[in-house]
């Protein structure tokens, strides 16, 4: 492991000679989030913790998957953005680089964000996203993250500020055209991912420095990504809605009603008087009044 | 597998919950607490289970309203029927 001192080094070249910093106002810091030697000292411990795997080539490999229902349905669109986020979220910012700077490769990843406050709105936001804007899209629930008070959400996977401009029109558009949704489902354009802010800070102040794109292109060639699902796609997209369901039960949003032909997933248990009928009958003989509840 | 008399009729076990979704059916097993999804045809099928149906009937229908030939067809719900029985989706009616 580096000493603290050895962190807070300058690194000439990668940043801080030119004033140039990452996503930190800790520009000495941050600038050696992506310093070679610091780099290999992090993914060498997160091997050792299990947080990466390393094959018999040398190539770091995330841990498989949970193989719980993922919370996400997507439509991926061939011609849009390339959305490598296991490869830039989790080897990259999270073990490479120690959440410390944005990965170079997101750096023109912004997002139409739609927020259905119910599971029918997310369905309706579903079907608008099968229907194709031209970028990859994902929709799902978040009220199991820790990050976000968003219950469900949207996503549109934009390559720059201009284009995701315009993808917001057309899904606002949609989006208030839709009898399932309306103008009071709230949508904003977001850059990047939530973790990034949380860690590097708000993200119209990130900078770049042109010395993460050949660390980045030297890390691909570590990273082994991991292999296609083995289940389904009609099994895990089963599973998926399986968790929706159950999460709108869950969290009491009873519009899943819609969906089960008004059958509950589970019975309402019944409910007992505190006082009993009798006594309630006497007491509001005695004084005329309000019943007690 | 559990042998299936083409004609015992089958029904939906009374303690699901199906949910119509995205094109697909979501059913809820309270017994056992478990998800259970079916998509395509299968979910043509589990609406014909509403009613007590037999094998049999089942075949018919579905060789109606898809591209499929009898044999085939009946293989396949036999298959697919035995399943839902082994789950606990249905029962004979």
């Amino acid at each position: 492991m580096p000493s603290p001192t050895t962190v807070a080094a300058p690194v000439a070249g990668q940043g801080v000679a030119d004033g140039r910093s990452a996503c930190s106002p800790a520009s000495r810091v941050s600038a050696t989030a992506w310093a070679p030697e610091l780099i290999a000292d992090r993914l060498h411990a997160a091997v050792q913790s299990g947080a990466l795997l390393k094959d018999e080539q040398g190539l770091h490999q995330l841990p498989p998957a949970g193989t719980g229902a993922s919370p996400w349905l997507s439509v991926t669109v061939p011609q849009g953005p390339s959305v490598h986020c296991r490869f830039l979220m989790d080897f990259l910012f999270e073990q490479a680089y120690a959440k410390s700077a944005v990965p170079w490769g997101c750096r023109a990843c912004y997002k139409v964000a739609v927020a259905p406050h119910t599971l029918a709105q997310l369905m309706a936001l579903r079907r608008l996203q099968e229907r194709g804007t031209g970028v990859t899209a994902k929709c799902g629930i978040e009220v199991d993250r820790e990050i976000t008070q968003n219950l469900y959400s949207g996503f549109y996977y934009c390559d720059g500020l201009e284009q995701a401009r315009s993808v917001y029109r057309k899904v606002r558009d949609a989006v208030d055209a839709d009898p399932a949704l309306g103008p009071e489902v709230p949508m904003r354009i977001k850059r990047g991912c939530t973790e990034y802010e949380i860690h590097c800070g708000p993200s119209d102040r990130w900078a770049f420095d042109p010395a993460q794109a050949e660390v980045e292109a030297s890390l691909k060639t570590q990273f082994k990504p991991p292999p296609p699902s083995t289940q389904p796609a009609l099994k895990a997209k089963l599973s998926t809605l399986g968790r929706w369901l159950q999460t709108a039960f869950r969290i009491g949003d009873d519009s899943y009603l819609q969906f089960t032909g008004g059958r509950r997933l589970y019975p309402a248990p019944v409910s007992y008087d505190p006082v009993p009928p009798q006594e309630m009958a006497d007491s509001s003989q005695l004084a005329p009044g309000p019943a007690h509840r | 597998m559990p042998h299936l008399d083409a004609s015992s009729p089958l029904i939906r076990k009374p303690d699901l919950v199906a949910a119509a979704m995205d094109g697909e059916t979501v059913m809820m097993s309270i017994e056992r607490g478990e998800y259970f999804g079916l998509g395509g045809v299968g979910s043509r099928v589990w609406e014909l289970l509403d009613q007590p149906t037999t094998l049999a009937q089942l075949t018919q229908v579905i060789c109606t309203e898809y591209e499929v030939d009898a044999a085939t067809c009946r293989g396949d719900l036999q298959k697919f029927l035995a399943d839902l029985l082994d789950n606990g989706l249905v029962a004979p009616a």
